[in-house]
């Protein structure tokens, strides 16, 4: 527990960053969690005055942080502002004695993500990264079914997501090259889910499509010792059904990230599917039964912080935190160390020699 | 033309983002994206370009975004509101930029969806055809007919037919209704296919941008063969190992308007126009959607009637497209452009099936050959 904060008192945060992440998705559930006197929004910081304004109508009692380690008075720190200042922002509030919940991805670099686990080693404090699907029940589902393997085993897993860019940035530098591209970004929550419930693989392949700017589409392969094969498809430029598939040797599961709160499991000896929506476990009349229906995506949002304050207050472990994390952002670098560039068979010639050009001067 | 500046309008659509991936791969051209919204930059921000955020509705943010520019190349797509609305500002705006030349991305849908025998560029355009799309095209033409002979920038229109190749809908949309299960052709798909790859709409772009003595004219143009709808769709569903046989054919007929559709056609015509502002948007909006709901409103069925799929029904436009009987001319283009298809359909629908693999699409064949 920080040291300035008390049991039973609201948790005093500070909102570092106020894009379009924050408005949507922290924002809310952080109003949610006031009302319950859980936290108190206590700060907000961003270099846009007119961001600041708009949060600060949400939360009136919040000051204007000047800067971003005006951290004084704070216990918990969201650092949502773009990745390029995850690090430093977070280094410096964990050094203040403050908790910190970091957005994905966690760092632009290993070495930053080093760092950020060093200084909440040295600090003794807590550091989590902002995961959200893993607390979603159907990502938990998924594991649970893997590792009992409910379904036998795990044979291979192909999995999708994008489609036409949509989210709503407020910059166009949410597109340079330090914030990488989709790889990066949607990769982040991709390969978290693939490390959590299958662990590091062995090997990877990957290739993108970035030409001097940065990817907008992306293959990778990962490969494990006991020959289970995983190939990700990540895009912002073409949509086709968002999908988890796993492939098993009783059957098949599959999860849709736009469906957070359902699975599909099929079986290969039979013609039917369950479309199986998920609900909290209860006990009616002495025996297990489906309660009501489990948290949406939204809510997820709710639980992610409940699970810092939580560990705050040694009430819980995270459930994501920067070590968890650091898994996936080292095959994620591993990734583009190993980057080769899409093969775009409708270049002409000198398109393609120029793209290749082009492609290796990326960093 | 390496050294001159040339804005992409619409560069996050189809269209625009292989122009300005192939100006730029082929180091034709300085080029300058244009977005109407930054998420639209995820497709030229593949490239280390200068690109620029616009609403081609928006004269002030167009002039600071075309600023500098030669050439503007407009392919914004939208609504029918945006196809009228953007001529204007974006005229407007390259004139104060010092622009020497905008290209169009028209669409030969001015002449319809299904032209009659001997359509070409002389043909007279109407604005009362029962698609509001093609009414909106041709009032965009005809706006910036207007604004050349009151300004000082020169204009050209081009009027591809049905544009294929990666990231088209016509190629990817069909993907995607084929393994769906919902796939289905009017008539066998015999009708003439007006189709042009899209590598041959961008050559024939890069044309008009340069020809001289093409001011105020409008081309048609398209592929060398003449083809049908199927030999179009055949290459995509051979890709999946689907044959083309299996796929449902339907009786091609001009539905009559719903009740709905009719309403949107009197909210679109100048009459609604005129009368709609008298009503509170939120009335308005209520009454669109209380309306749509309404149709709807499916009542519950018997129990012991087993669920089936619903028949297709071929809208207007796919039964026009597919019933075609006209192949348009290139001939315009060719005598005053010097165009000349670089792309022959065959390696088209080649490059198009490998997009689909490329996107991730379960390609099983690559065989383009006729079967």
């Amino acid at each position: 527990m920080n040291a300035n904060m008390a049991p039973g008192q609201p948790v005093n945060v500070a909102l570092l960053g106020c894009g379009s992440v924050c408005s949507i998705y922290h924002a809310p559930a952080l109003e949610q969690l006031a009302q319950s006197g859980i936290v108190r929004v206590a700060g907000i910081f961003d270099p846009d005055g007119e961001a600041v304004a708009r949060l600060t109508e949400r939360f009136p009692s919040a000051r204007r942080m000047s800067l971003a380690d005006d951290l004084s008075g704070m216990d918990l720190a969201i650092v949502a502002s773009p990745p390029a200042f995850h690090a430093r922002q977070s280094i410096d509030a964990l050094r203040a004695g403050v908790t910190v919940l970091c957005e994905k991805p966690m760092a632009s670099s290993v070495k930053e993500g080093d760092a950020m686990i060093a200084a909440a080693a040295e600090s003794r404090g807590l550091l989590a990264i902002a995961l959200v699907r893993r607390f979603l029940p159907a990502t938990q589902a998924v594991r649970s079914i893997l590792a009992n393997r409910m379904l036998g085993e795990l044979r291979s897993v192909a999995c999708f997501e994008g489609g036409p860019f949509r989210w709503p940035a407020r910059s166009p530098s949410f597109f340079d090259r330090s914030q990488g591209g989709v790889f990066l970004d949607v990769g982040a929550h991709m390969l978290d889910l693939l490390v959590w419930w299958l662990g590091v693989p062995d090997g990877v392949n990957y290739e993108d499509d970035a030409m001097g700017g940065v990817e907008a589409n992306c293959r990778f392969v990962l490969q494990y010792d006991s020959g289970i094969r995983v190939a990700g498809r990540l895009s912002r430029d073409w949509e086709l059904p968002n999908r988890y598939l796993f492939d098993c040797a009783k059957g098949w599961m599959s999860w849709m990230p736009t469906e957070p709160e359902s699975v599909q499991i099929g079986f290969h000896d039979t013609s039917f599917a369950l479309g199986a929506e998920l609900h909290d476990r209860t006990v009616s009349f002495g025996r297990p039964a489906a309660g009501r229906k489990s948290i949406n995506f939204q809510q997820a949002f709710i639980l992610q912080i409940c699970n810092v304050v939580d560990a705050m207050h040694r009430r819980a472990s995270l459930v994501a935190s920067g070590a968890d994390a650091l898994k996936s952002l080292r095959l994620t670098h591993e990734c583009y160390r190993l980057r080769k560039l899409m093969n775009m068979a409708w270049l002409t010639d000198i398109e393609s020699a120029t793209a290749r050009a082009e492609a290796g001067r990326v960093p | 033309m390496t050294s001159s500046r040339v804005a992409v309008l619409g560069a996050g659509g189809f269209i625009g983002s292989r122009v300005v991936e192939s100006f730029h791969l082929q180091g034709w051209a300085e080029v300058r994206p244009i977005v109407r919204r930054i998420s639209g930059l995820a497709r030229s921000r593949r490239f280390n370009l200068d690109s620029r955020i616009a609403d081609g509705c928006d004269a002030q943010a167009l002039r600071a975004a075309l600023a500098g520019c030669e050439y503007v190349v407009h392919a914004i797509a939208g609504d029918n509101a945006t196809i009228v609305g953007t001529v204007e500002p974006v005229y407007r705006a390259a004139e104060h930029a010092g622009v020497r030349r905008i290209v169009y991305v028209s669409s030969a849908s001015v002449h319809g969806q299904s032209p009659a025998l001997g359509t070409d560029e002389n043909t007279p355009l109407r604005e009362d055809q029962p698609i509001a799309y093609n009414n909106a095209k041709v009032k965009a033409e005809r706006r910036f007919l207007r604004m050349r002979a009151n300004g000082r920038v020169e204009a050209v229109m081009l009027r591809p037919g049905i544009v294929y190749g990666p990231r088209s809908p016509w190629i990817g949309g069909f993907a995607n209704e084929l393994l769906t299960g919902r796939a289905f052709v009017v008539e066998g798909a015999r009708g003439v296919c007006n189709s042009i790859y899209v590598d041959n709409v961008v050559r024939v772009i890069q044309l008009a941008l340069t020809a001289p003595g093409v001011d105020g004219h409008a081309f048609l143009v398209g592929d060398e063969e003449t083809v049908t709808w199927r030999e179009l769709y055949e290459p995509v569903t051979r890709a999946f190992g689907i044959p083309f046989n299996e796929i449902p054919s339907i009786k091609g007929s001009v539905p009559a308007q719903s009740s709905f559709e009719r309403m949107l056609c009197f909210r679109d015509s100048k009459l609604g126009q005129a009368l709609l502002p008298v009503f509170p948007l939120r009335l308005r909006h209520a009454m669109y959607t209380g309306l749509a709901a309404w149709l709807q409103y499916q009542p519950g069925g018997s129990p012991y009637v087993m669920e089936a799929e619903p028949a297709p029904v071929p809208d207007l436009e796919r039964t026009l497209l597919q019933t075609c009987a006209w192949k348009l001319p290139s001939d315009k283009a060719k005598h005053m452009l010097g165009y000349s298809p670089q792309v022959s359909f065959t390696e088209g629908c080649r490059r198009s099936v490998e997009w689909l693999r490329f996107a991730g699409y379960p390609v099983l064949h690559r065989d383009f050959s006729a079967a």
